[in-house]
């Protein structure tokens, strides 16, 4: 199964390279985004106070969901998607694949996101960058865990452009909440340890049940 | 069914009348507000308006939901009808 | 229709019918004055919202475990009681805060659990409605995660108002399982059941009407 995932990482890693497509466009999605959030929020030549988590989360899950959809929607030009279904491999590795994929792309786009909000907000995000990378990571984790199956669920739905938000952001609620909450708490002067720690332990339980569940309803939500 | 609707109708109609409750509301509201302590004093907002417009809405909401379902439900019972006489009446072998 | 419909519903109609007098007669709270008797609405919207949204979340489950129509039309009927009472609970809900609390809307853990569920049964049904075929299943899979969700929202949004959740915002609701209270909440179970019922009926009656189509299609 391991070798099964590896593969279609990859697949989409090849078909990537090639023409880097999705990460250039992702990336300068996410720093759209930044920028009309500087623009809405920053007043009188100053960001104000605080933030910057907030900035960031909204933009990796704006981009993220972008991300989502255009990967998808490369499947379903391609019909790969059927061709990937029809494999000898267990269907859970396609569903680990197409995640391992979505998340390293959405890592490349953090690791140009994160310095850039904390430049232009002025905020201390990268003080403790252990801690922050932990909770980035998680966070994405668990965006993109829930975030893959609606975008494959939808890959044969009308309106699937509209509808993967639609059904995502209710349901990462958890995720964004915790994860603007820890990136504040670690942008502080004063860090405390302990808040940080408890938002982390709730992004690791939500990434375990929801790849978990993921994993036992892709099956059935992909059969027709 | 249609009867059914109708006397539904009528009963909510004289629900929402909520005479019960204005008459109720006359009296009191001369009555001064009581924060509670945790609050800061709020300026005199007469309760009636809000507690029939939450009233109102609900059974609005509840009756408009009731008739949409009805309604559908005989289009359908109807149209269902329909065809199965329809297929009776040609036959189907 | 079965035989039990229709005298159930006027007895539903005239629970709904009473429950003024009822509420009138209700003994008068001494903090909040008039307006808390919409609490004898609000709180009863509040617990069929919370149960239809347990009835979908777990029809779906047994939709996707055995692929019934049955339970999907359930989960369908569900939803839309979750919107339905939801809608009923966050309006009424602010009318009453306006009043007793001097704010319309406060972010509360509840409140905006309850609010962050509401959008997830809506999602479900735009889902179902302009998903296209085969929505059925992706829905279902939607309304379990939704309800997989229920612990980390709840947990998230307590610890999001501050990190020390001893203080909640909402002072404490008078919990007198009072006559009025059980007798409203009476009502709006047996609406509940009601309406589900109705609705599923039309589901039921909808795919039989879209199998003789189908039928007809195929002699044709």
């Amino acid at each position: 199964m391991l070798r099964a995932i590896l593969l279609i990482v990859r697949k989409d890693l090849t078909v990537e390279v090639r023409s880097r497509e999705l990460a250039y466009t992702t990336l300068f999605f996410a720093v759209s985004c930044v920028l009309v959030f500087a623009f809405s929020l920053v007043q009188e030549g100053r960001a104000a106070e605080g933030v910057g988590a907030g900035v960031l989360w909204m933009a990796i899950m704006f981009a993220g969901n972008l991300a989502l959809g255009r990967t998808f929607e490369r499947e379903r030009q391609s019909e790969t998607l059927r061709a990937l279904m029809l494999v000898p491999a267990p269907r859970p590795a396609v569903y680990l694949g197409k995640l391992t994929g979505i998340v390293l792309l959405l890592a490349i786009t953090e690791a140009v996101l994160v310095p850039l909000v904390a430049l232009l907000f002025e905020s201390a995000l990268l003080s403790h960058p252990f801690w922050l990378a932990s909770v980035v990571a998680t966070g994405t984790v668990g965006f993109a865990a829930v975030g893959t199956l609606f975008a494959a669920m939808l890959v044969r739905a009308r309106s699937r452009d509209v509808l993967l938000p639609v059904l995502l952001y209710p349901i990462t609620v958890p995720v964004l909440i915790a994860g603007v909450r820890a990136t504040a708490a670690i942008a502080q002067p004063e860090f405390e340890v302990d808040v940080v720690r408890f938002w982390l332990m709730l992004l690791i339980a939500f990434d375990i049940v929801f790849i978990t569940l993921a994993l036992w309803t892709f099956e059935p939500v992909m059969t027709d | 069914m249609r009867t059914l609707i109708r006397a539904i109708a009528v009963v909510f109609v004289l629900t929402i009348q909520l005479s019960p409750l204005a008459a109720q509301t006359q009296p009191r509201q001369q009555e001064e507000f009581t924060p509670i302590d945790q609050l800061p004093p709020q300026e005199q907002l007469p309760a009636a308006p809000l507690l029939v417009g939450a009233y109102a809405f609900v059974l609005l909401m509840l009756f408009g939901y009731l008739v949409m379902v009805s309604r559908r439900l005989s289009a359908i019972q109807t149209e269902v009808n329909r065809l199965d006489a329809d297929l009776k009446r040609t036959g189907k072998g | 229709m079965p035989k039990w419909f229709q005298p159930t519903t006027l007895l539903c109609a005239a629970l709904f019918a009473i429950s003024p007098f009822v509420i009138a007669n209700a003994p008068y709270e001494s903090t909040m004055g008039l307006v808390q008797k919409v609490f004898y609405y609000h709180m009863p919207s509040a617990w069929v919202f919370l149960t239809a949204s347990v009835i979908c979340g777990i029809a779906s489950a047994r939709f996707l475990a055995t692929g019934n129509p049955r339970h999907d039309r359930t989960a369908l009927a569900a939803a839309e009681m979750a919107v339905l009472f939801g809608l009923l609970t966050l309006v009424t809900g602010p009318l009453w805060a306006r009043k007793a609390w001097g704010t319309w809307w406060i972010w509360d853990a509840r409140i905006t659990s309850s609010l962050v569920g509401w959008m997830i049964a809506w999602a479900y049904l735009i889902l179902r409605q302009y998903g296209g075929p085969g929505s059925e299943k992706l829905a279902a899979g939607l309304a379990l995660f939704g309800m997989a969700n229920v612990p980390f929202i709840y947990v998230s949004v307590n610890y999001w108002r501050t990190i020390h959740p001893a203080t909640t915002v909402v002072p404490k609701l008078p919990f007198s399982m009072g006559f009025p209270l059980l007798f409203c909440l009476a009502a709006f179970y047996l609406l509940m059941f009601l309406l589900m019922t109705l609705r599923t009926r039309v589901a039921e009656q909808q795919a039989r009407l879209d199998a003789i189509y189908l039928s007809l299609d195929e002699q044709a």
